[in-house]
């Protein structure tokens, strides 16, 4: 009768051979290896029988739906205005334009009109300014066009730079006319003259410069915590070797909080072993000051120096 | 009447309340089959240490999320091998003459470590040992991924086509395959 379960092969003289070659073998893992991953299981039991504290991945959805909703919201803004602009009156009807000579002392002296609360709002928060009420709708951006508008809002330049507006209004006002060589418009002073346009760009510009600390900080976090699921989930779409303000690697800061699974993770990940902060202190220098031979061990394997 | 060893899946539940002690049991349990199983398929010794200490930081990690009812061995070799394929992706492997079992310790190390066995005893064990490592060595992967997955974790056919997300059709051959083949190289090697 067969009382194996099913799928069970019954065993037979080669699993009996190695059974007893195993035994004999020598071969096993270093104790090393076995203190740290009992010292790691011990720490992790610790934190189970404490008062359960907020991990970082678990907060981590907050600051998410945030700036998921900042972001409709700021959508919502420069999208939705675009379709309740008045028409644009004919061009005879249009206000001439000024000379070059006016618009400059007029963007150096004229005070910002008032805007409607959201665009403060917006441009309170470093956002991108909103076109005001009543302005024509947007003709094709060409760089010309771009100097009309501009001349009917002198102010445009000072609010979004205002430390470009008097001094540097007479130098720019060459290229608020038609006249004005289209190369010019190479440089990106143009682009800054305001509109939506270049408003979206600055918001984009300021967007991505400031996630790339955010990024890194992030993954400091996630390492000084040990929390390798979070470090796996945010290594998707991050660099490794993303630095926080002191100029620290998040394997630097793993192995200064002896994170021992979260820096295998990193290494695993191609995070450079040899990445010093600003004061010059590298993962292994660390690793040494601590007294942790497995972690300068795991490190020099991955060729710390 | 003596009491049965508490199971595998009690320790961990037991760990994953915050009890430290059951964790080590579970180690101790575990830890010389884990071991082979990895160095055997990654054939470094390097390698498979780090491996040691990732596969038990995400046991010791996961605990909590371990589903009651499943056993603990497959979830354990699931784990053991879903790390493995990552080094190896990472070009952790490193296939080297320790792999080909060359590197067995010499007599007198073992002598050292097995005092109990004689010299000649520890000669024929140095030749069983390597004559095995290198029988797996030369082992398709798959066959020989498969066969220390039933070897090392008491799996069945079942399991280890779960684990190895293989048929339960393909996996059997790749298990019949592979003990044929490794009884008829240790006899070559015998």
């Amino acid at each position: 009768m067969n009382i194996l379960p099913p799928g069970q092969e019954p065993h037979d003289e080669l699993d009996e051979l190695y059974r007893r070659a195993s035994e004999r073998d020598p071969s096993r893992p270093s104790e090393a290896t076995r203190r740290t991953v009992l010292a790691h299981a011990e720490r992790l039991a610790a934190g189970r029988l404490s008062p359960p504290a907020r991990s970082p991945r678990r907060a981590g959805w907050w600051p998410v739906a945030f700036g998921t909703l900042a972001a409709g919201i700021l959508a919502a803004l420069l999208v939705v205005p675009s379709h309740f602009e008045p028409p644009v009156p004919p061009a005879a009807e249009r206000p001439p334009l000024a000379a070059p000579a006016e618009l400059a002392a007029t963007a150096a002296r004229a005070p910002a009109p008032a805007e409607p609360a959201p665009a403060e709002t917006m441009a309170a928060a470093g956002e991108v300014e909103r076109p005001a009420a009543g302005r024509a709708s947007v003709p094709p951006r060409t760089p010309p066009a771009l100097a009309r508008r501009d001349g009917q809002r002198p102010d445009a330049r000072s609010r979004l730079r205002p430390e470009a507006s008097a001094p540097a209004a007479g130098k720019r006002a060459d290229l608020l006319t038609d006249t004005a060589p289209k190369d010019a418009y190479v440089s990106n002073e143009p682009v800054m003259t305001g509109g939506r346009l270049a408003g979206a760009q600055m918001a984009a510009g300021a967007a991505a410069r400031e996630s790339q600390p955010q990024t890194g900080d992030a993954l400091q976090r996630a390492a000084a915590a040990g929390d390798s699921a979070a470090l796996d989930g945010l290594l998707q779409t991050s660099d490794v070797n993303a630095r926080d303000s002191a100029g620290r690697t998040a394997l630097l800061v793993a192995v200064l909080r002896g994170r021992s699974e979260a820096v295998l993770t990193l290494l695993a990940h191609g995070a450079d072993p040899n990445a010093a902060d600003a004061a010059g202190v590298t993962p292994l220098a660390a690793a040494l000051a601590r007294g942790d031979a497995v972690m300068v061990e795991t490190l020099r394997r991955h060729g710390a120096r | 009447m003596t009491d049965a060893p508490e199971s595998d899946e009690d320790l961990l539940g037991r760990y994953a309340r915050g009890e430290a002690r059951a964790f080590e049991l579970l180690y101790r349990r575990h830890e010389m089959r884990v071991w082979r199983y990895l160095e055997r398929n990654v054939g470094n010794r390097a390698t498979a240490d780090e491996l040691m200490q990732e596969v038990w930081f995400a046991v010791a990690r996961d605990a909590r999320r371990f589903e009651p009812g499943s056993r603990f061995t497959a979830w354990l070799f699931a784990i053991a091998r879903h790390r493995m394929i990552d080094a190896v992706r990472a070009g952790r492997r490193q296939v080297s003459l320790e792999a080909l079992g060359y590197d067995a310790p010499p007599v007198a190390e073992q002598l050292t470590t097995e005092p109990s066995i004689g010299p000649l005893a520890a000669v024929m064990v140095r030749e069983q040992r390597g004559a095995l490592t290198r029988a797996l060595g030369e082992l398709p992967d798959e066959q020989r991924d498969a066969l220390l997955l039933q070897l090392e974790g008491e799996l069945s056919v079942e399991e280890v086509a779960a684990i190895t997300r293989s048929s339960f059709e393909t996996t059997k051959s790749r298990l019949r395959y592979a003990r044929t083949k490794l009884r008829e190289l240790l006899g070559e090697h015998a």
